[in-house]
C-alpha cells in the first residue's frame, strides 16, 4: 500500500510534469489551452474556477508574496540605510583623521613609528604621541616647536625600545659567555 | 607615582602630563623603559583598550599599580626617609 497522498486535483503545485502545457510541445493548442485553463485558476472563468480551498490557497500565496516583496524591500531599505551609516563613519573618521594628520611631517614620522615599533607599542605610543601632541604642545609651544617635540620625542621612543632590546641581547649573551667560561675553565688545584 | 596618583588605571599619556606639570623634560621613551621594567617585576599590570571605532582603530594600553608595586614605594619612601633624617637633623641642628 502506498503511503504517498494523492495530490488535489486542481492544485496547481501539484501539476505533473507531463501535463504542464509548456513540457508538451506535442499538443495542439486547444489542448493546450485547456490544460492551461485547468491547472491555473484564475485563467479560468468564474464559473469554472476551482474549489474555495485551492482560491485561498492563491490568495494566501499571492499575499505572501506581497508581503515577501515588502520585507525585501524593507531589508533593501535598511540596508541602504546600514550602508549609508557606514559611509557617513568612515567619511567622518576619514575628515578626522586627514584633520589630525593633516601635517605632513607628523605623518612620516607616525609612519616611521608604525615600521620600527612592534604593532601593539606603535599603537599605544601614536595615540598617547598625538594626544599630547593635540592637548598640549600644539597650543603650548606652536606648529614648528610642536612637530619639533614630537619628532624627538618618536626618535627618543624608537631609541628606547631598541636600545632596551639590545641591552638584554647583550646580557644574555655576557652571561652565557661567562658560563661558558666557567664550565670549560681549569677545575680542582 | 604618577600612577599610583592616577587613582585606577591610566594611559602613558596621563603618566607624562602628571610628570610633564612638574618636571622640566620628559620623556615617552623613559616612561615606557620604566614602565616595562615596572611590568616584568610586576610592579605595574597592562590591559589592552578597546580599538577606536574607526577603520584599522589603533587600541590603547592601560597601566595600573599592583598591590605588590604599592608596598615597593612605601619600602622605598621609608627607606629613604630612614637613611636622610639623619643627616638632615644633624644640618638643621
Amino acid at each position: 500500500m502506498s503511503s504517498r497522498k494523492k495530490p488535489a486535483r486542481n492544485a496547481p503545485c501539484d501539476m505533473r510534469p507531463a501535463m504542464r502545457p509548456e513540457m508538451r510541445p506535442d499538443l495542439r493548442p486547444e489542448m493546450r489551452v485547456f490544460l492551461k485553463t485547468q491547472y491555473d485558476p484564475l485563467e479560468m472563468p468564474p464559473d469554472m474556477r476551482p474549489p474555495r480551498t485551492v482560491k485561498t490557497a492563491y490568495e494566501i500565496g499571492l499575499e505572501m508574496t506581497s508581503t515577501s516583496l515588502e520585507v525585501t524591500n524593507a531589508a533593501a531599505r535598511k540596508s541602504a540605510e546600514t550602508v549609508g551609516e557606514l559611509l557617513l563613519g568612515l567619511t567622518r573618521s576619514a575628515i578626522a583623521g586627514q584633520k589630525s594628520k593633516s601635517d605632513s611631517a607628523i605623518f612620516r614620522i607616525e609612519f616611521f613609528i608604525d615600521m620600527l615599533l612592534p604593532p601593539g607599542r606603535a599603537s599605544d605610543a601614536l595615540l598617547d604621541l598625538e594626544d599630547v601632541y593635540d592637548r598640549r604642545w600644539l597650543p603650548k609651544y606652536g606648529l614648528r616647536a610642536a612637530r619639533l617635540i614630537f619628532s624627538s620625542q618618536a626618535a627618543g621612543l624608537i631609541w628606547g625600545f631598541h636600545s632596551q632590546r639590545i641591552t638584554k641581547w647583550v646580557g644574555g649573551t655576557l652571561g652565557l659567555m661567562k658560563l661558558y667560561s666557567w664550565l670549560s675553565g681549569p677545575r680542582g688545584g | 607615582m604618577a600612577l599610583i596618583n592616577a587613582k585606577g588605571e591610566a594611559t602613558t599619556a596621563d603618566v607624562y602630563d602628571s610628570l610633564a606639570d612638574k618636571l622640566a623634560r620628559v620623556s615617552f621613551g623613559a616612561i615606557y623603559t620604566t614602565l616595562d621594567r615596572m611590568i616584568d617585576k610586576k610592579f605595574v599590570e597592562v590591559r589592552k583598550g578597546e580599538p577606536l571605532p574607526e577603520r584599522g582603530g589603533k587600541a590603547r594600553n592601560y597601566y595600573r599599580v599592583t598591590s605588590g608595586g604599592r608596598a615597593a614605594v612605601i619600602e622605598t619612601q621609608r627607606t629613604t626617609t630612614a637613611l636622610a633624617l639623619p643627616s638632615l637633623v644633624g644640618a638643621a641642628s
